[in-house]
């Protein structure tokens, strides 16, 4: 079972970023795919994202810079 | 009598008329199931249809189904066919202290040992209002090889709204080969809407 406050955060920059109901769906898969390459978050011993490393990861994904 | 339902047309957030959404769900019934997959946030995923390439060219992984099931926060339970077991998760499933007839299946197993055969037919796909879960929308699926999905709202979410400052999802998400997608719950609100936004609606 998923965890809601997780998917809501992912939900909520998603929809900062404008991205469609597609690429969410994709984001949230490079989101894990990032966790399993080693490449993790620090909001908590799971080394899921922060907001701000949530907002990061969306950049990267969309090819934004900075 | 027939009856038509077209999977193009858009359908704005509607409350209750599971007749409607089961008409919709019914695009499912005879697609192939493919895989699972974990993703973020301790969800899980389905796929079924066709394999068709992903637009990211940051993701690793290729290939997705034509359908995507998204399970996100919901209860569910998978009952498998031609390998028996029973796969729960929830807090019914889970009741503190009882776990001593449960053995821990992580996630990711399902991709490499998936209780349902690939290529097992999807023959019922049902919308249920789950009132014994608060009038949330529950969904469930038959395969050919007598495999079971089960997903209910999780009953957590009527006792408390957490996190008021961030959206409520839903409860689970088809995501569709017609650039359209059904989006069901909270509650028994559910869409079927664009999920491209280079779509035109029809």
């Amino acid at each position: 079972m998923g965890r809601k406050r997780d998917l809501k955060q992912v939900d909520a920059v998603c929809r900062e970023f404008g991205m469609d109901a597609d690429t969410e769906l994709e984001f949230r898969d490079y989101l894990h795919e990032c966790k399993e390459s080693g490449d993790r978050g620090t909001a908590n011993d799971r080394g899921d994202f922060t907001m701000g490393e949530l907002r990061q990861k969306a950049r990267e994904f969309l090819g934004i810079e900075e | 009598m027939a009856g038509v339902v077209n999977p193009s047309d858009i359908r704005e957030e509607t409350t209750g008329d599971l007749t409607g959404l089961g008409a919709l769900l019914q695009q499912i019934v005879g697609q192939p199931f493919l895989f699972f997959r974990e993703t973020y946030g301790d969800e899980l995923t389905i796929h079924f249809g066709a394999l068709k390439e992903v637009m990211s060219p940051k993701l690793r992984k290729r290939q997705r189904g034509s359908y995507v099931l998204t399970l996100r926060g919901s209860v569910w339970k998978i009952e498998g066919g031609a390998t028996p077991g029973l796969y729960l998760t929830g807090p019914v499933a889970f009741p503190p202290g009882s776990t001593s007839e449960l053995k821990p299946f992580p996630l990711a197993a399902f991709e490499q040992q998936p209780p349902i055969e690939p290529g097992a037919i999807v023959i019922t796909a049902k919308p249920f209002l789950d009132t014994e879960y608060g009038g949330g929308i529950g969904v469930y699926f038959v395969f050919s090889d007598r495999s079971l999905i089960v997903i209910r709202p999780n009953p957590a979410d009527l006792i408390l709204e957490a996190d008021p400052d961030l959206p409520r999802i839903a409860d689970w998400e088809l995501f569709t080969p017609h650039s359209r997608y059904l989006r069901v719950g909270p509650g028994s609100v559910w869409s079927y809407t664009a999920s491209k936004r280079d779509v035109p609606s029809a």
